[in-house]
């Protein structure tokens, strides 16, 4: 096998390599969908007045961000199960990145709602509507559209740290590569592989980001 | 129906407002003039505590909102209509829906019940073939005509109007006061900043002058315009009659 020729080595470790991307792919969305749900919130709370909204928003994002994701990736895996929490990888992987994710989202609203002039929501108000009423239906459809762009980054920045998941034996790309390469001991051409699958899925999305980005400057 | 008691309003040191007193009754059309700083929008925003006075109290309806919470708030805003100087309609929403939604949303009426409500106002407004057009597509006067529209579609008991032309080109201006004509044929009641003085002494019941912060004089448009009984309205009358 270590001597096979590339491009039929090449079909006997795509199948296996091809699942670890659908498990990335899949472990990205999940954890940047619980990050767009708390980003919402912990958006709204960042432009809140209310310190008991603003403090804590403002130090989980700052924890978050100043802390390496691998780290708080062991410690939800390793860590939790010493307080007698005991999470299967995926879940800790999800939890873990997904507030990861949570924290750059949250950045990510509150720049979308404070980028909404400040009228829309002044004409909102005199109508009778409460503000989460005014948030919901006028600041965050108008932000929402705004942040796609910067969303679309964060999935894809997202879904190269999720080879971090690896790490706690989650069968992801990354994993899958490094155990062909045990196996095989074919580092470079299956490292390069993994490489440009992760690419593959990456390059498409930023192109579409670019492409929002060049369409939303030229709307507004 | 509304009566501002000893209105005082401070942003920090200037003292913006110093105790207005101001009674409007059902059914008037109370103009307000005065030079720029003097506290026209910040009397109107105190009408439906968009801002907070200082001290003071608003009465409406024989009760002081001004100690309510936020939720009693938002019900007594829904009776209150507002128009503002800079038009802000709801930009990622069509015509239609920019008028719908509060009535939907805060009143509960089903989108049938608020879209004929809305096409009926939007037409008498000379909007009909714009229903569907989204902001960005629709001149000033008509920006201004749709959110005169969205502020009617909560069938409010009064409507104030803060300069309501001020922002617009020249020939677009006619058309928004024929509308707000119109309301005052339909006996709305209306509080209106405005420097359109040929507008004021048409439709106005009685016509307020403002300067620093608080009522130099009012009277009818003929007392007010004709013999001003204060010299300080006497000078800004002169100003901006020519
Ligand atoms: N939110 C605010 N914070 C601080 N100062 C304010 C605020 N709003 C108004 N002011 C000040 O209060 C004063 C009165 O303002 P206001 O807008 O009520 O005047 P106005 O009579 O409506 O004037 P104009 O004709 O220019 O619209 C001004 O000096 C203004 O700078
Ligand atoms: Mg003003």
């Amino acid at each position: 096998m270590t001597n096979e020729p590339f491009f039929p080595f090449l079909r006997s470790i795509l199948p296996f390599l091809g699942k670890g991307a659908l498990m990335t792919v899949e472990l990205t969305i999940i954890s940047v969908g619980i990050g767009v749900i708390i980003g919402i919130f912990g958006g709204m709370a960042r432009v809140s007045r209310n310190p008991i909204l603003l403090v804590p928003s403002t130090i989980y994002v700052e924890v978050i961000r100043g802390t390496p994701l691998l780290a708080q990736l062991f410690l939800v895996y390793f860590g939790l199960p010493s307080l007698g929490i005991n999470l299967p990888p995926f879940t800790a992987a999800v939890i873990a990145m997904g507030i990861n994710s949570g924290a750059y989202v949250t950045e990510i609203f509150r720049g979308g709602i404070q980028s909404i002039e400040k009228g829309q929501m002044e004409a909102a108000r005199p109508l009778g509507l409460s503000y989460l009423q005014a948030m919901r239906y006028i600041i965050l459809p108008q932000a929402f559209k705004r942040i796609l762009p910067p969303l679309g980054n964060e999935f894809i920045a997202m879904l190269k740290d999720s080879s971090l998941a690896s790490t706690i034996a989650i069968a992801e790309l990354m994993r899958v590569g490094r155990e062909i390469t045990s196996r095989t001991f074919r580092s470079f051409e299956v490292l390069t592989v993994v490489a440009l699958l992760y690419l593959a899925i990456t390059l498409p999305l930023s192109l579409l980001v670019r492409y929002a980005e060049r369409r939303m400057s030229v709307s507004d | 129906m509304i009566r501002l008691e000893k209105i005082y309003k401070r942003f920090g040191k200037l003292e913006v407002l110093r105790g207005v007193d101001l009674n409007i009754e059902k059914g008037e059309v109370v103009v307000i003039i005065g030079p720029s700083g003097a506290g026209k929008s910040t009397l109107l925003r105190c009408i439906n505590l968009l801002e907070r006075p200082t001290s003071g109290r608003v009465i409406f309806e024989g009760i002081d909102i001004t100690r309510m919470d936020g939720r009693n708030i938002d019900k007594v805003r829904e009776r209150i209509g507002m128009v503002f100087q800079h038009i802000n309609l709801f930009n990622h929403l069509n015509v239609m829906d920019n008028v719908i939604l509060a009535p939907m949303k805060v009143k509960g009426l089903s989108r049938n019940t608020a879209e004929q409500i809305a096409r009926s106002l939007l037409e008498r407004m000379g909007l009909g073939d714009k229903l569907y057009a989204y902001p960005s597509q629709l001149s000033g006067g008509q920006r201004q005509r749709v959110a005169i529209a969205r502020a009617l579609a909560m069938q409010p008991d009064i409507m104030l109007f803060d300069e309501p032309t001020s922002a617009l080109d020249p020939e677009m201006i006619k058309e928004v006061l024929d509308v707000m004509k119109a309301l005052v044929n339909d006996g709305m009641t209306m509080v209106i900043v405005t420097h359109e003085m040929g507008f004021a002494k048409e439709v106005a019941s009685r016509i307020i002058f403002m300067d620093d912060g608080y009522i130099v004089e009012e009277g009818t448009p003929k007392e007010i315009f004709s013999n001003p009984k204060e010299e300080r309205t006497a000078m800004f009358l002169s100003k901006i009659l020519y």
